[in-house]
């Protein structure tokens, strides 16, 4: 026998323990990684907003100092959307992408490694900053100058921070866009892929294309701290407003960064339940598309206040009220795919199902929001964060946990308890609700965003909102034990968990083994 | 993956795997020219207000995109081929073209199916000859692997029969997908791969 080169078996000599997690390129280690990874930091970031809400839960100061709660407020944001929410949906596209489309792993899996280790970095390097001299960032997660060059030494690890988060969701979203396009099974034109994939497709566009604008405004705001620039200040000729420009035309887009995934999620779930093929499947993906325009043309909707002519406000008013529509025929979509269903309600369906209601009231504040001139009363009020959180909350979160109990049989290989799961989502429901919707009120009343004391006229609806958030935040612990228990055991799942599911995924076996297929060799 | 098996007249078979990927360079190439322009604008327009440093940014991003898309793509072009003729087993790796080739006695080769990691059951198929291993078929799927175990075993090594020619089983279905498991797009033949 001649060789020119002969291989080892590389398995064999497969790391195990903490170094098999640490340089495994698995798209399913890395999926379940990106997961845990989004469970602790929703549980931390969760932690933040109790500190906030015990706050204020009666006005005066009680429990933290003011500096200390604005710290609170910009980091939970900043953990919740870097740290639970993106991650999240990057960790069900590790996990589903591949499955979905028949590939045997992700396109450059080395790359997927690194994306995944550059998160906890990050945000190593973010919270330690609460423990620096001069505190964390306390200007909010939008970071306007010249508020927030006045943090201490926090600051540069700050923009470092945002710069390493920013390369691992560049690298997450490249990988996607290449597996998406390059390693479909023969056969999966686009417009026969499921829609999860189609609505990541579109997010890792979006990605792609805002993610150098935070970069670029980030940078900027430490070269005018250190090295003299003057882009955002107004003594040197630069201008703070046009940072709220480009703060925002990343920031919208982040937004459907956000959810779209999530409209993925919601269609594949709502079909399965209703035992009905999703109603409309083009018109999503064109929805989806037209979202994704439209998220380009509208930032300054967060920015009616700043003194724009009046026909900025008004393009701005009505590019996005448009953004209506295509949410319209999605909601509308969703709607008809249940109608005359064969509708059952286990865990992922109720989930979708209080998405569906929930986030299309946090729509409706929006588009309440969108009214320029009535947008001059709520903006920087609690409308606003009950706005958002509809959104977010019951929208992106419930959607996420949805996808958690479609695909946990898939993933551990055993059912979860559904008595739990129901109490989750009953309590969850209940408390979300009282938690965000008396904050419309505090809003519509004039209480402003981003305070630790208030006016004793908001007393009572503070009080119900923040018995609200301990109740929500306990009933995630409820999440947490159910899920150890799925891993641990219980009942066996069949390789097609629910009756109506349909995609490929459901053809592997429950668990998926370890390797779907081999990743193809890399041939030098 | 698809796999193709040919006779090499009465004298072996040679069998030619390649992944299971379909990719549309061209379409993979407007999408990347859709991202980047749009990619690019932005920062353009960045730049002409002053905000030059979203342009570094959004070129490097571009270039790594590019880069990406490229070096996936190009996976589809793997391919293992193993030519058993006369008494010689030949195994060329490569990527569009042969780069690597070994080659080992069809009698003193064994077929070897091995089982890895207890949880999960996967395998993985080596030809061993004397000292040396050589990891094949890495790109298929549990079942496909079998099915090439089995053909390859029925050719080589001392017992086996020359030249047999049945199909191999797990690749024998003309309709590409009808399910995940029974091996996608596959072919015992004269198609194409
Ligand atoms: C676990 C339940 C949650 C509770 C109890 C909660 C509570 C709060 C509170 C009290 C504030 C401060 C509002 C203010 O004073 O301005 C806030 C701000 C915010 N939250 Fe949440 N939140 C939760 C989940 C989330 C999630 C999941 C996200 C994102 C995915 C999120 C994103 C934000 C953002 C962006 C802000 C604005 C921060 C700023 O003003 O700079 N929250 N949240
Ligand atoms: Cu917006």
């Amino acid at each position: 026998m001649t060789a020119t080169t002969y291989d080892h078996a590389a398995h064999e000599g497969e790391p195990t323990g903490f170094k098999r997690w640490l340089v495994t390129t698995n798209h399913k280690d890395i999926g379940s990684m990106y997961l845990l990874f989004s469970l602790a930091m929703f549980l931390l970031g969760g932690a933040m907003a109790l500190v906030i809400r015990a706050e204020l839960f009666q006005p005066g100061l009680q429990i933290v100092d003011p500096y200390f709660f604005n710290q609170m407020t910009t980091m939970h944001a900043l953990v919740m959307i870097f740290g639970a929410v993106m991650p999240a949906f990057t960790g069900l596209a590790n996990w589903m992408i591949p499955l979905m489309v028949g590939a045997p792993d992700m396109a450059l899996p080395r790359m997927n490694n690194w994306s995944f280790w550059l998160l906890p970095f990050g945000f190593a390097v973010l919270l330690s900053t609460l423990f620096m001299p001069g505190g964390g960032p306390a200007g909010g997660w939008t970071m306007y100058p010249p508020l927030m060059l006045q943090t201490g030494t926090a600051f540069p690890f700050v923009i470092f921070a945002i710069h390493v988060l920013g390369i691992s969701s560049i690298m997450g979203s490249i990988n996607v866009i290449a597996t998406i396009l390059n390693m479909r099974a023969p056969g999966m034109s686009l417009m026969k892929m499921p829609l999860f994939v189609w609505t990541w497709l579109i997010t890792a566009y979006l990605m792609i294309a805002v993610m150098p604008v935070l970069a670029g405004a980030v940078t900027m705001l430490l070269t005018d701290q250190y090295f003299g620039t003057t882009f955002f200040s107004a003594a040197g000729g630069g201008d703070p407003v046009l940072y709220q420009h480009i703060f925002w035309f990343f920031g919208h887009p982040e937004v459907y960064i956000l959810i779209l995934p999530a409209f993925g999620i919601i269609s594949t779930i709502i079909p399965t339940f209703a035992r009905k093929p999703l109603f409309g499947y083009s018109s999503m993906v064109y929805a989806t598309a037209s979202i994704a325009f439209l998220s380009f043309i509208v930032w300054a909707h967060h920015m009616f206040t700043v003194g724009m002519p009046l026909a900025g406000e008004l393009f701005f008013m009505y590019s996005t009220m448009l953004i209506a529509v295509p949410t319209g025929v999605k909601v509308f979509n969703w709607v008809s795919t249940m109608w005359r269903g064969a509708m059952t309600f286990e865990a992922p369906m109720l989930f979708a199902l209080a998405f569906v209601f929930l986030f299309t009231i946090g729509g409706f504040s929006g588009l309440m929001l969108a009214i320029a001139p009535a947008d001059f009363q709520y903006h920087d009020t609690y409308f606003v964060v009950a706005h958002f959180h509809y959104v977010l909350v019951t929208g992106a979160v419930f959607a996420i946990l949805a996808a958690a109990y479609y695909w946990m049989p898939k993933w551990t290989g055993h059912m979860y308890s559904e008595r739990l799961a129901q109490w989750h989502f009953w309590m969850s429901v209940i408390f979300v609700n009282v938690l965000f919707f008396p904050q419309h009120f505090l809003g519509l009343a004039g209480m402003p965003r981003r305070i630790p004391d208030y006016s004793v006229q908001f007393a009572d609806w503070n009080m119900v909102s923040s018995i609200g958030g301990f109740g929500f935040g306990f009933a995630q612990l409820i999440f947490v034990w159910l899920l150890i228990k799925c891993i641990r055991g219980g009942q066996q799942a069949e390789a097609k968990a629910w009756e109506g599911a349909s995609g490929l995924e459901w053809d592997v076996p429950s668990p998926a083994p370890h390797h779907t297929f081999d990743t193809p060799p890399v041939v030098r | 993956m698809t796999t193709r098996t040919e006779s090499e007249g009465d004298r072996g078979r040679r069998f030619v795997l390649a992944p299971n990927i379909e990719v549309n360079w061209r379409q993979t190439v407007w999408i990347f020219i859709g991202i980047s322009s749009v990619c690019l604008g932005v920062a353009l327009v960045c730049t002409w207000f002053g905000f030059w440093p979203v342009l570094p940014f959004a070129g490097l991003e571009v270039t790594a995109l590019g880069w990406a898309l490229y070096t996936s793509a190009r996976r589809s072009l793997d391919r293992e081929v193993i030519y058993v003729v006369d008494n010689m087993v030949t195994v060329e790796k490569g990527c569009g073209r042969a780069e690597q080739r070994w080659e080992m006695d069809r009698s003193w080769t064994e077929v070897q199916l091995r089982e890895l990691h207890r949880h999960w059951g996967e395998t993985r198929l080596v030809l061993r000859s004397r000292e040396q291993t050589l990891t094949i078929g890495a790109f298929l799927d549990a079942q496909e692997r079998r099915s090439l175990d089995r053909a390859l075993r029925a050719c080589i090594g001392p017992m086996a029969r020359w030249g047999d020619d049945r199909p191999v089983a797990a690749i024998d279905s003309d309709e590409p997908r009808a399910s995940w498991a029974s091996g996608i797009a596959a072919n015992a033949g004269e198609k194409t791969g």
